[in-house]
């Protein structure tokens, strides 16, 4: 028997948490996680996501160096304006963006397929063939959810820089190669690590927080919804609280 | 095989519940409830989670006989909703438990497997599909299609007229009757057309009703 969530236990979380953990650690030798699951997981949640993501990091990128150089150059600080992309977009905006954006596509669309799948009896169907469910469903879907999420904050960040040159013609015509040496010397490795960080938990919360609600319904279709709005509710408090204890750790390690 | 129910109480409904089974032969459940015989069901291939007592196949702990080898090799569930996973083609779904067991399978000779077992439950279904394109009955019928290419040593088959209109019931009655004589079941039916000429034992279970609960 695959470890099950509990209804409405905390602990009910976190021995599913653990149970997922140990069986994705022995990934190598685990034929239950599928390349499938993970392979349609990225496509949707990271190649399906970049419209929107394209979208919201042009406008980001670019608003910031609209109001950054606005409020900059009255005081004769327009270099600066760099470092506002770098602290503000790179460091913090990207990956909590990134995570919003997954929330409310896929963190929404696991919870409630998940939770669908329990309803329909899908789920004792796979465990009847002797599939662990926890490795096909959940692990399989936790993976694709951070690989997408670490491509996609990458992603947010290069086309935010990108909309940022975009707008920075409007006041001066600065050449590309000039904005990107200018970016490239505020920008440090620490900076990339720590996004990376984030990302990846990010990642590992929405999928896990989703995946554990999806598998936490019952026995009614009414309980699809319920569930999918505590994985969303929980999933934006919980990546919100572990940027500011990542960006905090950081600060203290500096 | 002989399985042997040894005081089971279960998350399921089973209450302090012993039973014998021969599964060598074809034995139908008679279940007027039809909750008992699907948790007696249920029980058996591990979905239910027992609080006490033991499940035995030929002596050996369920739990020793589902980690020894694939399951499903063993005892194929055919459940009583032709339940297929909706986010897979009907061939991804047959070929799930398959590719599971056997991830270098020889393509060609399942896809000729598949032709022959649908041509028997007279079956003419684009398997590109999803599921949803399809009604009930059809899925139904490829659940059984899906168990049979696995090959089990034992079908268990819950309530296997659910879903099923007419025409269907009379198909899936033939296709059993020739299993019969090569692949044992275990039929959680109160089907008339399971009981009379057709199981070679009946369990009637009303006796043991104080022995589940539901949930």
């Amino acid at each position: 028997m695959t470890a099950k969530p509990e209804k409405k236990s905390g602990s009910g979380f976190f021995s599913f948490v653990g149970a997922t953990l140990e069986e994705a650690l022995r990934i190598r030798s685990n034929r239950h996680v599928s390349s499938m699951v993970i392979f349609r997981q990225i496509l949707f949640t990271g190649y399906e996501a970049l419209p929107l993501i394209s979208f919201l990091a042009l406008a980001i990128g670019g608003l910031v160096i609209l109001q950054g150089t606005n409020l900059l150059t009255g005081f004769g600080q327009g270099i600066w304006v760099h470092v506002i992309l770098v602290t503000v977009v790179v460091n913090e905006l990207s990956g909590i963006l990134t995570a919003l954006v997954v929330v409310a596509r896929s963190g929404t669309a696991i919870s409630t397929e998940l939770g669908n799948m329990k309803v329909r009896r899908e789920i004792d169907l796979i465990e009847s063939f002797g599939i662990s469910p926890i490795s096909y469903l959940v692990v399989s879907r936790v993976i694709g959810v951070v690989v997408a999420m670490v491509i996609l904050v990458l992603y947010f960040n290069l086309v935010a820089v990108l909309g940022g040159w975009l707008f920075s013609q409007i006041f001066n015509q600065l050449d590309f190669r000039t904005f990107m040496s200018d970016f490239l010397s505020v920008l440090k490795i620490s900076h990339l690590v720590a996004g990376f960080i984030k990302s990846v938990c990010f990642g590992l919360i929405i999928s896990m927080v989703s995946t554990y609600h999806g598998m936490s319904v019952r026995y009614a279709s009414t309980e699809v919804p319920q569930r999918t709005i505590k994985a969303v509710v929980i999933s934006i408090f919980a990546v919100i609280l572990s940027d500011m204890l990542i960006t905090w750790l950081f600060w203290i390690l500096k | 095989m002989i399985a042997i129910f040894d005081g089971v109480s279960s998350r399921e409904g089973l209450s302090d519940f012993s039973l014998r089974l021969n599964l060598d032969k074809v034995t139908q459940l008679y279940d007027p409830s039809e909750n008992l015989s699907r948790a007696i069901l249920y029980a058996m291939v591990g979905l239910d989670e027992l609080h006490s007592g033991e499940i035995y196949f030929d002596q050996v702990p369920l739990q020793e006989f589902i980690a020894d080898g694939p399951q499903i090799r063993k005892l194929g569930y055919v459940f009583d909703e032709g339940i297929m996973l909706s986010n897979l083609s009907l061939k991804e779904n047959l070929m799930l438990p398959l590719r599971w067991l056997n991830p270098h399978l020889d393509e060609a000779r399942i896809a000729s497997s598949i032709q022959s077992w649908m041509q028997s439950f007279e079956l003419d279904l684009d398997l590109n599909k999803r599921p949803v394109a399809y009604h009930p009955g059809q899925l139904k019928l490829m659940g059984f299609v899906r168990t049979l290419l696995i090959e089990p040593k034992v079908m268990l088959i819950d309530d296997p007229f659910f879903l099923l209109n007419k025409i269907e019931r009379k198909v899936l009655l033939k296709v059993l009757d020739q299993l019969r004589k090569t692949c044992p079941m275990l039929i959680a039916s109160i089907d008339d057309e399971f009981g009379v000429g057709f199981a070679d034992e009946v369990i009637d279970l009303s006796p043991f009703e104080t022995n589940f609960k539901l949930l």
